[in-house]
């Protein structure tokens, strides 16, 4: 009888045990003996989650520096460009969501923080001839944010530090204080990694040729002149000083070429673009 | 006697199994807040908010878009504004772990650099300028303005 009882008991047991093995996973779906093989990687990738706070203290950096513009008109009016850009863009939503602001300054100069925040200067706006042409420098911002491209300037080994000390104090459940101090250190490196890239040394030419690409993609997908970027490019290669959008690119003649050769025959409604202009001046006090 | 057993085995396994086959498939939430909407639009007027780690069972797809019940309630929700959890398939012998899975699943769990390590960068750093990062962030503009601009402008809302 007992064998009996083992011939249905064991198999069960067995069976039940399997289906709790299927059921072993992280909250996020991960198996567990996953997470295990993930935490002895060399090396580490960053989350939504930590971009978004890496990005507001690149964007709090920034913010020290230059202040920001009191516009309420103008603030909007960036803001409603930006999101029905981002909303048409191959990623519409970050961890915090996007955010658009204007620096005070005349600087021509537009950057974007890791997670969203992007910044527009005073100066590149007052350059733009017409609303298609701020959404172009927008959609190039917003490219680099849905590209993650700020992360790339943190050293790997950075991720490689992050991971030991989170691996050691996620087995705590908490940070003590030499965890929280040296996570800290790394924060604030991985944080001026990202600002020297924005601010000194600007993004890979590579980086920006994808960025200008999706731009293009994403004006065409929210009605936008696509042609407006190198519209704008070709003026600001006529020798104005800029950072940010051009920073990296002495040879801007190269970019707008590779930019036309991707440009095709658009049909643009004339009645629709004056309109965006004439809103465009107005914001601007151009009337 | 040995049929009756094999059969009350069968029977076991496939009461436990079943359920198993048919667990409902999840997403979670991967950003602050976002919203299921009445249908697959973003100017859709909201039905209920959710919030980041939220756990919504996905109902069906949809382009862009997943029909997803929460709290009882259903509707739409933007793919990028969740991460579906890996689908599990009942295996007999261990868990699933598939080789070819996206070695960053690991990482989207990571909450290293938190709210704690922030407050304690903004404490050793007092002349940047969290208070304009804010005021940045809560800067809002209401669904029906874009939509009204996106319309008067001729663009696309989608």
């Amino acid at each position: 009888m007992k064998v009996r009882r083992l011939v249905v008991v064991l198999p069960l047991l067995i069976t039940v045990g399997c289906l709790a093995a299927v059921k072993g996973v992280t909250e996020y779906g991960v198996p567990a003996v996953k997470v295990t093989e993930g935490v002895i990687k060399a090396v580490r990738y960053c989350s939504e989650y930590e971009e978004y706070y890496i990005g507001r203290s690149v964007a709090a950096r920034i913010l020290a520096s230059y202040p920001l513009l009191d516009d309420a008109r103008l603030t909007e009016y960036v803001n409603l460009i930006g999101l029905t850009v981002a909303l048409n863009s191959d990623k519409p939503w970050t961890y915090g969501g996007y955010h658009f602001a204007v620096l005070d300054t005349d600087e021509i100069n537009a950057l974007s923080c890791p997670g969203g925040i992007i910044f527009l200067s005073r100066g590149i706006i007052n350059l733009t001839r017409n609303e298609d042409e701020l959404a172009a420098v927008i959609a190039h911002e917003v490219a680099h944010v849905n590209s993650r491209d700020g992360l790339a300037a943190v050293k790997s080994a950075s991720w490689t530090r992050a991971l030991a000390i989170i691996g050691t104090a996620a087995a705590a459940n908490l940070y003590d204080s030499q965890a929280l101090t040296e996570l800290v250190d790394l924060f604030g490196d991985t944080v001026q990694d990202v600002v020297t890239m924005l601010v000194v040394n600007g993004y890979s030419r590579e980086q920006e040729r994808l960025a200008d690409a999706a731009a293009l993609s994403y004006l065409k997908r929210t009605g936008y002149r696509a042609s407006a970027l190198t519209d704008f490019l070709k003026r600001l290669a006529c020798g104005v000083p800029a950072g940010g959008l051009l920073k990296t690119h002495p040879d801007t003649a190269a970019r707008i070429k590779h930019l036309e050769s991707k440009l095709s025959q658009e049909t643009t409604d004339n009645a629709l673009f004056d309109f965006r202009k004439k809103r465009h001046d107005a914001v601007l006090n151009r009337s | 006697m040995k049929g009756k057993s094999l059969s009350a085995f069968l029977l076991v396994l496939v009461i436990i199994t079943i359920p198993a086959l048919l667990c409902a498939i999840t997403a979670k939430v991967i950003t602050k807040e976002n919203f299921i909407r009445e249908d697959a639009k973003f100017y859709s007027p909201v039905k209920l908010k959710v919030q980041f780690e939220d756990d919504v069972e996905i109902l069906s797809e949809s382009g862009d878009w997943l029909k997803v019940r929460f709290g009882g309630v259903e509707g739409f929700i933007h793919k990028n504004a969740v991460r579906q959890q890996t689908p599990l398939r009942p295996v007999l012998l261990g868990s699933e772990i598939d080789p070819a899975e996206s070695d960053d699943e690991v990482s989207l769990a990571s909450k290293g650099f938190n709210p704690q390590v922030e407050a304690s960068y903004r404490e050793r750093n007092p002349d940047l300028n969290f208070d304009g990062v804010d005021h940045v962030e809560g800067y809002g503009v209401k669904n029906d303005t874009i939509y009204k601009f996106a319309e008067e402008g001729g663009l696309r809302f989608p």
